[in-house]
């Protein structure tokens, strides 16, 4: 544990966290963009910057050391906030996350040339560590300088995206457009499949890629995957009627780890089962 | 017969979360969902062998029951107490 | 042609570990003359790297080409004292000439001209680089001489 002092109020940490971290645990509100809970710090956008000792840092980057007296919201934070959002607002000026963020900081408009024929992407790097943690990769930044962006390998469309959409969902400015229909989906310019349910043959949540990938990568079997909620609620009331009206000794193995598609079809075809467990 | 999450000691759902945003709350003995970890791919809701894992259509979330931190509402609220949490 | 053994011979040279892939590209490079998408495709499955991260770094450098190239590679230096000292006016002379714009390869395969930042001989600006081979003090009647359709 250590103290730090973030706007003259001491709050404790624990070692290996960030500045940002103890912020978001305590409710201080600062700004980011590239930071997400669930990848490694990036400290890409420098929203997040806070000021220590008279100089500008990235907090979502910035470890908590002993006696850190960390500044928030001092003029200096204020101003190098300012001119990312002026930069950012002038990259994508049509950009909602990035308009609302500015305006907070009274910035309306950009005294820049704002960038009109480009999309929102802010290059935080979101999409593509979020895929790579999943152990995808499917895209990736291509280029470098001001042609920087997102892309896939060669444009085309990616041979390892799963269609999982969460590169789009986590992306701070929706940029990453998809398109969804109940037989599947498109995303990268890629279409995709949903997996079928392989009991009542209705179309799950999951593509055909997921499932197979979700699968190998959890060592779990497909089948968990291929399975829509409702089959599978049902599965399990099943089993646990049968064990209230039957709690015989080969039920309690199949309440066990073969718990499985072979079990629930035996507890159906029971006479004692009630039609009334069936959903529709 | 309403299901709801079984608290898994082996969870599936934890196996297939690449983002370690699904975690045993040592104290409830619930497995929570961190939201802000949680990056929306699906994975734990075709894992959960029982259906429990939801996404909720409007908001776009993924939920899961986490015994409401230690003192369920669904309980609580049962108004012919057939629901008790021990 | 055999991508596969190619690159199997151009990896096998180096060690296994972060960062020869640059190394690698260069070699795959220097053999095809630019980086052909199956051999990329093979670098990163005979490396276990997503395509994703082997195109990214591809695009990265300059010194990566992803277009076929011609059998000449003509680089204009657009440095700073080749710029001010008529950069530009090679450049127009060689469109003229080949046809083809910074970038371009003409369609009969024989040469590609880049624009490339300064060469490192500023002295005998503006330089152009035939075939790695230096040429300073450039006009366009000395480019007329040195490069023929
Ligand atoms: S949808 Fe495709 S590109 Fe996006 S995160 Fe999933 S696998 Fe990666
Ligand atoms: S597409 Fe979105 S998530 Fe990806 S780098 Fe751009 S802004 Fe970030
Ligand atoms: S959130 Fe810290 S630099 Fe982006
Ligand atoms: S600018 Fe052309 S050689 Fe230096």
């Amino acid at each position: 544990m250590v103290t730090i002092t973030i706007d003259g109020i001491e709050y404790e940490a624990r070692e290996g966290q960030t500045v940002l971290d103890v912020a978001k645990e305590n409710n201080i509100p600062i700004p980011s963009l590239c930071h997400h809970e669930a990848l490694k710090p990036w400290g890409a956008c420098r929203m997040c910057v806070v000021e220590l000792n008279g100089k500008i840092m990235a907090s979502c980057t910035l470890p908590v050391a002993k006696d850190q007296n960390i500044k928030t919201k001092s003029e200096l934070v204020k101003t190098v906030r300012k001119v990312v959002l002026n930069l950012l607002l002038a990259r994508c000026p049509h950009s909602k996350t990035i308009q609302q963020l500015a305006r907070l900081y009274g910035i309306t408009k950009t005294t820049l040339k704002a960038d009109e024929g480009r999309d929102n992407c802010i290059l935080c790097n979101v999409c593509t560590r979020v895929c790579a943690q999943l152990g995808s990769s499917a895209i990736a930044t291509v280029k470098r300088g001001s042609e920087k962006e997102i892309g896939t390998p060669f444009g085309e469309k990616p041979p390892d995206c799963i269609g999982c959409l969460s590169c789009a969902r986590n992306c701070p400015t929706e940029t990453i457009k998809f398109e969804e229909t109940d037989a599947g989906r498109i995303i990268w310019n890629k279409s995709f499949e949903m997996a079928e349910c392989s009991i009542c043959k209705a179309k799950t949540v999951l593509t055909k890629e997921q499932v197979v990938f979700f699968a190998k990568k959890s060592g779990l079997p497909e089948e968990y995957f291929a399975k829509c909620d409702e089959c599978a609620r049902k599965e399990t009331a099943e089993t646990f009627a049968q064990l209230v009206i039957n709690p015989g000794a080969h039920i309690m193995k199949a309440w066990g780890f073969t718990f499985g598609k072979l079990e629930a079809k035996a507890i159906t075809a029971s006479p004692v089962l009630p039609q009334k467990f069936e959903r529709s | 017969m309403p299901i709801t999450c079984l608290q898994c000691e082996d969870a599936a759902c934890v196996k297939a979360c690449q983002y370690n945003a699904l975690t045993r709350n040592e104290k409830t003995g619930a497995i929570e969902l961190n939201e802000k970890k949680c990056v929306k791919c699906s994975a734990c809701l075709g894992a959960c062998p029982f259906g429990n894992v939801l996404l909720e259509n409007n908001s776009g979330r993924f939920v899961k029951c986490d015994l409401c931190l230690g003192e369920p509402m669904c309980a609580k609220f049962c108004p012919s107490k057939t629901l008790e949490y021990k | 042609m055999d991508h596969a053994n190619t690159i199997k011979d151009i990896i096998a040279k180096y060690p296994v570990q972060r960062g020869v892939i640059i190394q690698i590209l260069q070699d795959v490079h220097g053999r095809y003359n630019y980086l052909p998408k199956e051999a990329l495709d093979e670098v990163a499955k005979q490396l276990s790297l997503p395509v994703a991260k082997v195109y990214s770094i591809a695009t990265f450098y300059k010194a990566f080409s992803l277009k076929e190239r011609g059998k000449i590679i003509i680089k204009v230096c657009k440095g700073t004292a080749c710029h001010i000292r008529g950069a530009e006016l090679i450049c127009n002379e060689l469109e003229n000439i080949l046809g083809v714009k910074a970038g371009g390869t003409t369609p009969d395969m024989k040469y590609t001209v880049e624009e490339v930042n300064c060469v490192g001989t500023c002295a005998m600006a503006p330089v152009i680089v035939i075939d790695d081979k230096y040429h300073g003090s450039m006009k366009p009647e000395k480019v007329r001489k040195l490069v023929t359709k």
